[in-house]
Formats: C-alpha cells, sequence, structure tokens
C-alpha cells in the first residue's frame, strides 16, 4: 500500500494532467481507503467545474482604456511626452468619453437642423474629432461620432458619406489625407456596419495609403465574417504584389477556416508567379479539414500547367 | 482565424499601433482579472490594466517572441497588481462583494443546494492563499493556461508550480473540510 506522502508526486502529476498510466493504478488502489486525498481530489473537480472568473469590464472603460493607451504609445511615437502611467484618472475616463460624445451629438442635432453650409461644418467636426481622437485604429467597438458614417463615394477630390442610412453630405478633400484615411480605416474594421466594411474595403483597394493596407490585412486575418476575408483578399490583390501583401495571401492560403479563401488566394498566389510545388508546402502547414480541396485545385493547376507546356 | 500573437508583435516592431491595438483587445479582459484580484476594484483594475499595457509596449524589445506573448503580459500584469498592491496596502479597501464582483458560477444543471455552498466555501478560501498560490490555481483551473505558460508568468520553474498547486489545494483541502463541519455543527 502506497502511503500519502508518495501519492503527492502521483498527485502533481495528476493536477497538471500530466498522469502515467502506472499511476492511474496506484491512484485507483490508494484513493477508496483515504479521506484525506479524497477530499483534495474532490477539491480538484469541484474547481473544475466553478467558474470563479471575475465579472468582464465594461464594453466602454475598456474602449476608453485602449484608447487612452493607443494615444499615448502614439504621442510618444510621435517625439511627444513620454508614456504616463495612470494611477488615478481612468475612473473618470468613460465618463469623459460619454461626455465627448453627448457633446458631439448635441452638436449634429442642431447641425442637422441648418442645411446651410453643411459641408464645412461636417468636415470641420470629422477633422476635430481626428484630431483629438487618434485611436482610429482601435475601430471594432468605438461608439463614436465616425460609426454613422457610411462611405457612399469616393474620388482624388470629394468623399461622398452617409449619415444613418438617409442623410448624405459631400465632402471635400483627398483621397490620401489623413482624415480620409481615419475614416476609410475605421470602416474597414467596424464591425457594426457589414455593409460599410465592404464599401470601405472597395474603396481603400484604389488608394496607395500604406495604413489601409494594413487595414485591410488585418481585415483579412480577422474579420468572422468570409465574406469580408474574400471582399479584403480581392482588395489586396487588385493593389499589387508588395512582400506585405504576399505574406497576408500566404497566411489566408495556409490559415483561414474557409476553403473559398484558401481557394482565392491560392488563385492570386499562382497569379503573382509564385511556384506550385512552394504553395503546396505551405497548404500542407495549414488546417488539415480544408486541405483536400486546395490540393486539388493544385493538382488541377499542374495539370493545366503540364498540358500547356506539351502544347 | 487570428494572427499569432508574435507576427502582431513583429508588426508592432515595425511600427503598427494597430497590431497593439489588436493585442490589447485579444488579452484586456485576462489582464483585468488579475488586477481585479488585487484592485477588489474595477476602476483601480483598469488602472493597473492600462499601467500594464503601456509597461508591455514600452518593454516589447525585451519579448524574446517564442510563442509565449501571453504568459509574459501576464507576468507584467502580476507585477504590476502586486507592485500597486504593496502601495495601497496601508489604505486598502475591504474587499466586498458585490453584485458586480460577485464571482458568476456555470450553471449547475442539478440544483444542488450543498454543492453551491461548497463551491461558495471553495471560492470564500481561495482569496485567503496567497497572491501566487491564488494566481497560479486561477489561471490553471479558470483561465486554461498551460504549465509551461504559468511557470513563465511566476517566473518560476514547472516543478515549482505543480508544487505551488498541489500546496494550494492542499490548503483548501484544510480550511474547507473545516468550514463545512463548522456550517454541519451550526445545523
Amino acid at each position: 500500500m502506497h502511503s500519502c506522502k508518495q501519492i503527492h508526486a502521483i498527485f502533481e502529476r495528476f493536477l497538471t494532467g500530466e498522469l502515467l498510466p502506472s499511476d492511474k493504478e496506484i491512484l485507483d488502489q490508494h484513493l477508496p481507503s483515504c479521506v484525506d486525498c479524497q477530499s483534495l481530489m474532490e477539491i480538484h473537480d469541484e474547481l473544475m467545474r466553478i467558474d470563479g472568473r471575475v465579472a468582464d469590464p465594461s464594453p466602454e472603460a475598456s474602449w476608453a482604456m485602449r484608447s487612452s493607451v493607443l494615444s499615448q504609445i502614439s504621442q510618444s511615437a510621435n517625439g511627444g511626452r513620454n508614456l504616463r502611467l495612470n494611477r488615478k484618472v481612468s475612473p473618470f475616463v468613460p465618463s469623459f468619453a460619454a461626455a465627448a460624445v453627448l457633446v458631439l451629438g448635441v452638436f449634429l442635432g442642431s447641425w442637422f437642423s441648418q442645411p446651410d453650409s453643411v459641408d464645412d461644418q461636417l468636415l470641420n467636426a470629422i477633422t476635430r474629432q481626428a484630431s483629438i481622437e487618434r485611436s482610429l485604429e482601435d475601430s471594432w467597438e468605438a461608439p463614436l461620432f465616425f460609426s454613422n458614417v457610411a462611405v457612399r463615394d469616393w474620388n482624388d477630390t470629394r468623399v461622398s458619406l452617409g449619415f444613418d442610412v438617409c442623410r448624405s453630405v459631400d465632402l471635400t478633400t483627398g483621397m490620401n489625407s489623413p482624415v480620409a484615411s481615419d475614416i476609410l480605416t475605421h470602416a474597414i474594421l467596424n464591425s457594426d456596419s457589414m455593409g460599410g466594411r465592404m464599401r470601405a474595403m472597395e474603396i481603400a483597394a484604389l488608394s496607395t495609403d500604406d495604413r489601409l493596407t494594413q487595414a485591410l490585412v488585418v481585415a483579412l486575418q480577422q474579420d468572422p465574417d468570409q465574406t469580408m476575408r474574400i471582399t479584403a483578399l480581392n482588395a489586396l490583390a487588385r493593389k499589387g504584389d508588395n512582400e506585405q501583401i504576399q505574406l497576408a495571401l500566404l497566411g489566408a492560403l495556409r490559415d483561414d477556416d474557409s476553403v473559398q479563401v484558401r481557394l482565392l488566394a491560392l488563385e492570386f498566389l499562382v497569379n503573382q508567379s509564385q511556384g506550385l510545388d512552394t504553395l503546396e508546402t505551405i497548404i500542407r502547414e495549414g488546417s488539415e479539414a480544408s486541405n483536400p480541396a486546395v490540393f486539388q485545385r493544385v493538382r488541377e493547376l499542374k495539370t493545366d500547367l503540364s498540358s500547356e507546356a506539351f502544347l | 482565424m487570428l494572427l499569432s500573437d508574435d507576427a502582431l508583435v513583429d508588426e508592432i516592431h515595425s511600427g503598427s499601433t494597430l497590431a497593439f491595438g489588436v493585442l490589447m483587445k485579444r488579452y484586456e479582459k485576462l489582464v483585468y482579472r488579475i488586477a481585479y484580484d488585487h484592485a477588489k476594484n474595477p476602476d483601480c483594475a483598469m488602472d493597473i490594466s492600462q499601467n500594464v499595457f503601456l509597461k508591455a509596449h514600452k518593454n516589447l524589445s525585451a519579448y524574446s517572441g517564442s510563442g509565449v506573448f501571453k504568459a509574459w503580459l501576464m507576468r507584467i500584469a502580476y507585477n504590476e497588481s502586486v507592485s500597486w498592491f504593496r502601495q495601497q496596502r496601508n489604505e486598502r479597501v475591504t474587499d466586498e462583494l458585490t453584485p458586480t464582483n460577485t464571482p458568476v458560477l456555470r450553471a449547475v444543471q442539478v440544483d444542488e443546494v450543498a454543492r453551491q455552498e461548497y463551491q461558495d466555501i471553495i471560492l470564500s478560501e481561495l482569496k485567503k492563499l496567497s497572491s501566487r498560490q491564488r494566481l497560479a490555481v486561477s489561471l490553471r483551473y479558470f483561465e486554461d493556461f498551460s504549465l509551461r505558460e504559468i511557470a513563465t508568468v511566476l517566473n518560476s520553474s514547472e516543478g515549482a508550480v505543480k508544487s505551488i498547486l498541489f500546496r494550494s489545494l492542499e490548503k483548501l483541502r484544510n480550511t474547507t473540510t473545516f468550514q463545512r463541519r463548522r456550517n454541519y455543527a451550526q445545523l
């Protein structure tokens, strides 16, 4: 018969899921006769059942925290002041953000009732907002001004934006202006509006702004909706074949859950003259579930190539 | 499908603030929970979380990039929380359970009052463990961390973590058995 002390080593392995086959037999023999070890096992079982996590923070508080961090990082990167560690301020940040939204809401409300010079007022409002809140990178949940904006039309000198579906207004600003880049980045990553994301991705395909390319890459990698990832993939493929885009396409070929996205990535990469053998190796590293269909397509492409060479 | 932590870290090194935003979003709840465990107050936990992310960004060059970003970040969270706790020790607020910070129990299929009571006792005794023991148990049982990740967070060997977990369970067993007996005697 083993003593409790001998059992402890086995129990430590049990707690971390490293139990050996011989350990199980020893435990089975020991437990029925030892109340202490039974209680230990009982605690382990209960802990496995309990969800001891505390309630999550509110989305507003999280958003305010992230905005504050990103804003401090941006300022620091731009040669501004050093990062400031917070001790007392943040309880007020959510209420400050809410107040900012309220003020903007009041401003927009009064503005909508005055049809004259709306373009200027809107442009001013957006410019002011963009200069205050430089955290549009964090656009998934940003419950601010830009959430109501949809991009309707865009060219080198003009931006057409829609508000709350039924209102629209034209702005005069270039596609590569910082404000335009902010709005489009936000729209590409804005989880609230699928239509807005799709339109923004199509427009971003025409821009040369690196930040928009980066936003498209993030959308391709992270957007939960397959249609959106396909739109991002198409937009990136239209932008050309620089290294960042190629890496994103290779990542989609290897890792995307959707066979459709992987097949599309494969087509684009083949068009960009990537070797089929290399692509086959990359596919092999990816998710097993989608591999057969993608391999089948590689085989077809290889057959096409060899017939072409024969002809 | 998610971009790996290390790939995002590479993006940050290339100057992408966006990538850091993604990492923050990915781990903010975990960081918050560790902070809350020490601060016992949502606002203070959020303050600590903010400091954790600022420190992580500032010291990102020290991260080795070997696939343990989550554990590396949690180590900063733990150190920052402990340091906050030490600073606040003298004016520490009482640890009260309010509706917002009461631990949420998973839905129990059968109505087992005794089990609920037992789980409440375990959770209450868990708070009395040392900070390291509490963290090890929380990460192992509530956050599904691997042994290696817990070792990185605690800056210990995997063997030491096994030992910490075992001692924590022993303590919980001893105190909860006592509590249950006392409750039983009061009936």
